[in-house]
């Protein structure tokens, strides 16, 4: 019954880099000289000095035509506005939560920036506020989309659509911010039997899919049904598969996971995070994806 | 201790998971995370071992040094144990925020080695009353990620298995003064048996049912926990119970039972890794912190 | 006051000859329990207050303070309690410094402080599920237990007195929690298990194990024990044991405490009524 699995440590190489593609990207550190050409724009993660546009963090060149950024690639999350993330709440205040996003200063979700329990947008009432509590209370965990970003980087989130809001039973693994794939939208419902939500901000949820979808919720009843053994496989290996791709450095988007989790089938859920099967699985997936894109 | 906080549908979607006998990460109530071992880390010790187990990472270093016995023991050496909370574990251990944990780590290892016989503390005298090895156990968290206790005895065993103790004889004159005299080879060491040392397994209630080797999150469900160490032959050296909550009778019988099952898995587990190390002797490629 | 540590000229550990003489204790039932002495409510300035005593010289003084608005909010994770909005229980546990019978350690020395820390430790730990802490957001609830004497099972007398001063103090509570101290003679066959061990006893103990039982929840508190190792079926027989200890204890504590009741009720009461 007991399973106890020791090794010795091994050197591990990283799966070797897919490269060869001629996307080679520019890496820089800090104190690198990106270009000594004075027309290009200052842009974050740069400084100029003498003239020379200088890196000031560890990570890839991107230019937008003059615009010159680096761009870290572990940091913690820049927030942009539109981005989908998934926070925990860390306090409640005055009309407002404080909303942990992986953000370098804790992100706010008004009162006002939410749909309330029947879904209508009405008057926010003293007793709103006095209710906040039974909405969200500490340690919830919230689906939102970034409205704005305040000029010191904090976030403000909104959750004003049926598609966001408080989310119930399920798994919260946490990545690099910059492993999420941009994609139109984060929400999948995977044909493997749950769904997951790629948080911009590297917060991803896996919860098991609903049928029917209660509009009239808003959000803000959970479900405290024990989820079917059946789901929670699924669940259990989805979240292993993840933080596999995540190990091994490989974008997180619904293909990639699709794939990685079809190739960790001939695993037991619990072997698919030891090392060499980790490596295995990932190698199969990257391949499959090569072989897509051709 | 580095605290989660977690919603209370995850919380209820964990405890679901124990009870169906299969927890977030695939496994079930009695399997532990792949472990890695390695001993021989830091060279400046006698005997030093690395753990870990998931995302808990712990380093052990065993240092021998000369000492006089203690009063009530003439004929015996002993050991000290020293726990550091590094603040690369988690900020909260900054200064002084470590030092709580630190205390009752060190408390509970003083403890699950008070038995006699753990380790054989005779054979550390050198010279009855007067001069006997001490080896101080130094433990550094370098990770926190669940299950601190089972980590850090694990290591340990691995240190003191790893641990080489020079020779030494005490040579007496004519005129009855003594005189230790160090052996010329540095090969010459003397090891310790470890065959009875102890390991820790702790197992966390949640709901109505227990696991072993529990992580953060599901150390955040738990409101009790009992910490049993157990030899590689299935015997019982120290019972604790940890956390705010109680526990029925009942479950600790039961506790009481998986942890002596698990337990001897896990020194079998150690062992053969130990031996497997032991027997590559230098031909192992050495991983250290560059893994 | 400054303390001369220059003019103590012994050694740096040192025990009487009367530490060695044995006593001459026969053979005792195992499980019969030294008669207890307890009496709440005897201090007049802490919130609760009670004193435990088993024959044989263990004698145990405890006051329960609080609950009190706590200085740091939220707790934090230093005081070890609090967290989910309730309250925090402080406890402390003092040996006095002449309590033992070797000789007489020197207040705050590194060893005498962290075996204080480890019962203090094992205190909360015992106490926390019978006080109904989220009964008491923001606040702070202190207990101090001061060993006068020690003659063995220490920590289980400190666990039952100060379970008896918090509810002295009216602090709300689920039940009492009665601590109860087993070891294993290393003369008897293994497995023979003495209830309620003397000083002596503990000394030549293979093994101690400290309980404490909420008996009316029938719930375990406390389980801190070690010593020579032991099969599974041989601490169960010592939890058996001890909890059966602990249901014949718990009369005796409701009792006294009942009577510290009766003797408020009758100070409220107008005489003649």
């Amino acid at each position: 019954m007991a399973a106890v699995a020791m090794r010795l440590p091994v050197a591990r190489k990283a799966v070797a880099p897919s490269g060869s593609r001629g996307d080679e990207k520019h890496l820089v550190a800090p104190g690198d000289t990106i270009t000594t050409d004075t027309g290009y724009m200052r842009g974050h993660g740069t400084y100029v000095d003498e003239e020379k546009l200088i890196a000031s963090v560890a990570g890839a060149v991107e230019r937008v035509n003059k615009l010159v950024c680096v761009k870290a690639l572990k940091t913690r999350y820049n927030g942009e506005v539109g981005d989908i993330v998934v926070g925990r709440i860390t306090e409640v205040q005055q009309k407002r939560w404080k909303v942990e996003t992986n953000s370098r200063l804790d992100s706010v979700l008004l009162l006002s920036s939410m749909n309330l329990p029947g879904g209508e947008l009405r008057r926010r009432s003293a007793e709103d506020e006095l209710a906040m509590r039974d909405y969200l209370q500490e340690g919830d965990l919230i689906s939102a989309e970034v409205q704005s970003v305040f000029s010191d980087g904090a976030v403000s989130l909104h959750t004003r659509s049926l598609k966001y809001g408080k989310l119930g039973q399920g798994v919260l693994v946490q990545v690099s911010p910059s492993l999420v794939k941009r994609q139109k939208t984060h929400f999948h419902d995977l044909p493997c039997g749950a769904s997951v939500i790629l948080g911009n901000n590297g917060f991803i949820w896996i919860y098991p899919t609903t049928e029917q979808k209660d509009e009239e919720a808003g959000g803000f009843t959970t479900n405290l049904e024990p989820v079917p053994l059946s789901d929670r496989e699924v669940i259990s290996r989805l979240r292993n598969c993840i933080v596999a791709l995540a190990t091994q450095k490989l974008m997180l988007f619904d293909t990639s996971i699709l794939y990685c989790y079809e190739a960790s089938l001939s695993h037991q859920i619990k072997d698919i995070l030891k090392p060499e099967v980790m490596e295995e699985i990932v190698l199969e997936t990257r391949q499959r994806l090569l072989d897509l894109e051709g | 201790m580095a605290a989660v906080c977690l919603s209370e549908a995850e919380k209820l979607y964990i405890v679901h998971g124990v009870q169906e006998d299969l927890r977030v990460d695939g496994r079930g109530c009695e399997d532990y995370r792949c472990a890695e071992v390695e001993t021989d880390v830091v060279s400046n010790t006698s005997g030093s071992a690395r753990v870990k187990l998931g995302h808990t990472d712990i380093l052990v270093g065993v240092k021998a040094e000369m000492g006089t016995p203690k009063l009530e023991k003439p004929d015996e050496g002993y050991l000290e144990f020293f726990v550091d909370c590094s603040a690369n574990a988690t900020p909260e251990f900054e200064g002084r925020g470590g030092e709580e944990l630190g205390t009752e780590i060190a408390n509970t290892l003083y403890r699950v080695f008070s038995s006699e016989g753990s380790v054989d503390l005779k054979s550390l005298c050198i010279n009855p009353r007067e001069h006997c090895w001490v080896l101080y156990v130094d433990v550094l968290l370098l990770e926190c990620g669940g299950n601190l206790f089972d980590a850090i005895s694990i290591a340990v065993k691995a240190a003191l298995f790893n641990t080489r103790i020079p020779k030494v004889r005490v040579l007496e004159d004519e005129e009855g003064s003594k005189e230790i005299e160090l052996s010329d080879d540095p090969y010459d060491c003397i090891r310790l048996n470890v065959d009875d040392v102890p390991c820790i397994v702790t197992l966390s209630k949640i709901g109505y049912r227990h696991v072993v080797d529990a992580t953060l999150q599901e150390e955040a469900c738990s409101l009790a926990s009992l910490l049993i160490a157990v030899t590689s032959k299935g015997a019982l050296t120290c019972m604790k119970k940890i956390g705010k909550g109680s526990l029925d009778p009942e479950s600790i019988f039961e506790m009481m039972e998986t942890g002596k099952r698990v337990g001897k898995a896990l020194h079998i587990a150690l062992q053969k890794i130990l031996d497997e190390e032991e027997s590559l002797g230098t031909t192992r490629q050495k991983v250290g912190f560059l893994g | 006051m400054p303390l001369d540590h220059r003019r103590l000229q012994g050694p740096d550990e040192s025990q009487p000859p009367a530490l060695w003489a044995g006593e001459g204790s026969g053979p005792r039932d195992p499980c019969a329990l030294r008669p207890l002495f307890a009496r709440a409510g005897l201090l007049s300035q802490a919130e609760g207050s009670a004193y435990v005593e088993l024959s044989g010289g263990t004698k145990v003084l405890c006051a329960a303070w609080g609950p009190r608005e706590a200085a740091e909010p939220g707790g934090g994770t230093a005081g070890g309690g609090g967290g989910g909005g309730g309250g925090r229980l402080v406890c402390e546990f003092r040996r006095a410094p002449f309590s033992s019978r070797g000789a007489r350690p020197r207040p705050g020395g590194a060893a005498e402080r962290e075996a204080e820390r480890e019962a203090a430790a094992a205190l909360r730990e015992a106490l926390e599920p019978a006080v109904r802490l989220a009964r008491y957001p923001r606040a702070r609830l202190a207990v101090s237990a001061l060993l006068l004497q020690d003659g063995g099972s220490a920590l289980a007398a400190a666990v039952s007195a100060a379970s008896l001063a918090l509810a002295d103090a009216g602090v709300e509570m689920y039940d009492l929690a009665v601590g109860c101290a087993l070891c294993r003679d290393p003369g008897h066959p293994s497995g023979a298990w003495l209830l309620q061990p003397g000083e002596a006893e503990e000394r030549r103990a293979a093994a101690r194990l400290t309980l404490a039982l909420l008996p009316a929840l029938n719930q375990v508190s406390a389980v801190l024990g070690g010593g020579r190792g032991g099969d599974p079926e041989s601490w169960g027989e010592a939890l058996r044991l001890g909890l059966d200890g602990c249901h014949r204890l718990y009369p005796v504590l409701r009792q006294s405490l009942l009577r510290a009741v009766k003797r408020r009720d009758a100070a409220h009461t107008p005489p003649g009524s």
